[in-house]
């Protein structure tokens, strides 16, 4: 489940556009809910000071991020696609919450309902390490030198719409 | 006065508003001579280091030739260069490096042992068991 | 050394300084040779410096210059030569234009929209942290950091350095131009810095110092912004502000230092006219005999809760109580019926929607 959508903002890099960055073949994208089951989420608006005390649930790879506005994300692995200074909307939601309230959905929030975007900010790699392996009826460890990427991204808008 | 402020500087928070790329210069150094430099040539030769700087159009790429091995210096704005050996590898290995270390803040590689960092504090608030009614609490 | 004690009569107004934030007032720069008719004939203000403006084809041949313009997104109406202006705050070196202008021009256009930042959405901050929060979102220092963290260099190297090193002349105007060319020559030993007469004369005032560096480097960044409005417009320099700068993230609740904050509370109340009187009620106690007590104090008018805190004695917890609920007063940001934002005064359709706070309390 990868639900994320990298788009270059125009803000960011006019030049390039990156197509929807979709692998998961079997999970349709969440379909618009009907408006008879569209959540109420006032209360969760006021209490959250105007989007300002809110937090969100995203999940990327099935992996849950529990994420506010300003945060930085570090994501053990190479965002595909991405490079760095593009936007990157988050769309995979199960809970947003205010001090209060709590709106939980683990199918995923409909995505009208609220704004989750981050930007790549950097993409680096951990620091360097080695992992030993042994091999049954060899005397000898081997080592493999390991500096796996990383992708930081920083959170830039979560609000309630 | 009632109350004085304490003098505090706000945090840079890039990529909240505006993003800035946080390396900003790039000094290709090569040799006309030398052949750990073939692969620095042709990648000069044959303009794919233009279309490099094209698209990264945030970068002054500074090239400039010296004897010796070529090096890559790659300038961030946390005033920290980060110099890479680019000795006899071949252009696309080059272009990887460029694009690799372009993409990086400056800062020391470091493993954060949590998924996310943030600098805002708790929105739930951390949890007391004092405001929980006395007949509820723990008892030792 | 003068030791005789001589007691002179103190002049009345001195004793009750008030302490005000100096505004921006207009003046003269002796050195730009300003010749008029008369003072308040502005029209009639000719400098009589001899400066030009960098071509545009000289400044679009300068990779610094043309990476910073991309590297923040300024829109293509921004010219180079005026980024290339703003960079530059020499006034004699090479007759170029500098950025005394949009340096004023910058500052007035943050200050006025970091104001209304911050009066709209923090609308009972007191005074005194009001402009705190004002020097820690266009200080000098803050402004110093975003010049930084926009890659600009400063041009250090002297002319005979440049012929030297064969580095194009076009380099320099992408770079931060604020030392002199005499400077340039003079013998620098490394680890040692020499303070120039103003810093010198800083030092004297308030014993502390703004580096010419940090200075420059402020000065160009608020002239860039100068620079933005006089190419793009109001609403790209709005834009821009909340992009750089409106969006750091500003800690007020770490900027506040009380003397008397139960006294203060107390004045508050008065003031909001609240007719209960205030009191300091003990919540809950891990008992006065345990290892480590910890107590937690609420500060009541009443039956409403003003603030609660923690702390290891009564005393501690009783101030913690009363300083969050100073600080839970004054922190408070409206919203809009809605639960969206309030709209700024700069704003389209800006409809007054906030408070207005009812000033600061004496104590």
């Amino acid at each position: 489940m990868f639900r994320s959508r990298i788009t270059a903002a125009a803000r960011f890099s006019p030049a390039r556009a990156l197509a929807t960055a979709t692998n998961s073949g079997s999970s349709a994208p969440i379909a618009a809910v009907p408006n008879a089951l569209k959540a109420d989420l006032t209360s969760l608006k006021l209490n959250s000071n105007g989007s300002k005390d809110l937090y969100a649930v995203f999940r990327l790879h099935n992996m849950p991020y529990l994420v506010t506005k300003g945060d930085k994300v570090y994501l053990p692995f190479k965002l595909k696609n991405a490079e760095v200074g593009d936007s990157v909307v988050l769309n995979d939601v199960t809970t947003i919450g205010s001090p209060d309230f709590t709106y939980n959905k683990e199918e995923g929030i409909s995505e009208e309902l609220y704004e989750l975007k981050a930007s790549v900010v950097e993409i680096t790699r951990e620091p360097y390490y080695e992992v030993y392996r042994k091999k049954q009826r060899c005397r000898r460890l081997k080592t493999f030198p390991v500096e796996p990427f990383q992708t930081v991204l920083m959170i830039n808008e979560l609000k309630l719409n | 006065m009632p109350v004085k402020a304490i003098a505090k500087s706000s945090i840079a928070r890039n990529g909240v508003g505006a993003y800035v790329v946080p390396c900003h210069k790039i000094s290709v150094q090569y040799c006309n001579w030398g052949g750990s430099s073939t692969g620095l040539r042709e990648l000069l030769k044959n303009g794919q280091l233009d279309n490099i700087a094209s698209k990264k159009k945030g970068i002054f790429f500074d090239i400039f030739k010296r004897t010796g091995h070529p090096k890559l210096t790659f300038h961030y704005n946390n005033d920290k260069a980060q110099e890479v050996e680019v000795a006899n590898l071949n252009a696309k290995e080059i272009e990887q490096k460029i694009q690799e270390y372009s993409q990086r803040s400056g800062a020391p590689l470091f493993k954060h042992n949590h998924k996310v960092l943030s600098i805002n504090d708790s929105i739930r608030g951390i949890w007391s068991p004092m405001h929980t009614p006395k007949s509820h609490r723990h008892q030792i | 050394m003068l030791r005789s004690i001589a007691r002179l009569q103190r002049p009345v107004l001195k004793a009750c300084r008030v302490s005000v934030r100096g505004y921006q007032v207009a003046r003269l720069d002796s050195s730009l040779k300003t010749k008029y008719d008369s003072l308040t004939d502005y029209a009639s203000y000719r400098n009589n410096i001899f400066t030009h403006r960098l071509p545009e084809s000289t400044a679009s041949q300068s990779p610094p210059l043309v990476a910073l313009h991309s590297r923040l997104n300024l829109p293509s109406s921004y010219t180079l030569s005026t980024l290339s202006q703003a960079l530059n705050l020499n006034k004699f070196d090479d007759g170029l234009a500098n950025n005394f202008g949009l340096n004023t021009l910058g500052k007035n256009l943050l200050s006025y929209y970091v104001a209304e930042h911050l009066l709209v959405k923090y609308p009972r901050l007191p005074m005194p942290i009001h402009n705190g929060a004002v020097d820690s979102l266009m200080g000098v220092e803050t402004l110093y950091e975003i010049g930084k963290s926009w890659g600009i260099d400063v041009d250090q190297s002297s002319k005979l350095e440049k012929y030297l090193s064969q580095e194009s002349e076009f380099l320099k105007y992408g770079k931060l131009r604020f030392v002199s060319e005499e400077s340039k020559n003079d013998v620098k030993e490394p680890g040692v810095y020499e303070l120039s007469e103003d810093e010198v004369s800083s030092l004297k005032r308030n014993n502390s110092f703004v580096a010419k560096e940090i200075e420059a480097y402020a000065s160009a960044v608020r002239s860039i912004i100068g620079g933005l409005y006089t190419h793009a417009g109001e609403e790209a320099t709005k834009a821009f502000i909340e992009d750089h700068i409106l969006s750091r993230k500003l800690p007020l609740e770490q900027m506040f230092q009380f003397s008397q904050p139960t006294r203060e509370l107390i004045r508050l109340c008065d003031k909001l006219n609240f007719t209960e009187p205030v009191e300091i009620r003990l919540i809950a106690e891990t008992g006065r005999l345990s290892a480590h007590p910890i107590y937690v104090a609420g500060a009541f008018c009443g039956v409403e809760k003003l603030g609660e805190g923690v702390g290891s004695s009564l005393s501690e917890a009783k101030t913690r109580s009363v300083v969050n609920a100073l600080m839970s007063y004054y922190l408070y940001s409206p919203i809009s019926a809605d639960g969206t934002d309030v709209k700024l005064p700069s704003d389209k359709n800006y409809k007054f929607e906030g408070i207005i706070g009812i000033g600061d309390v004496a104590i």
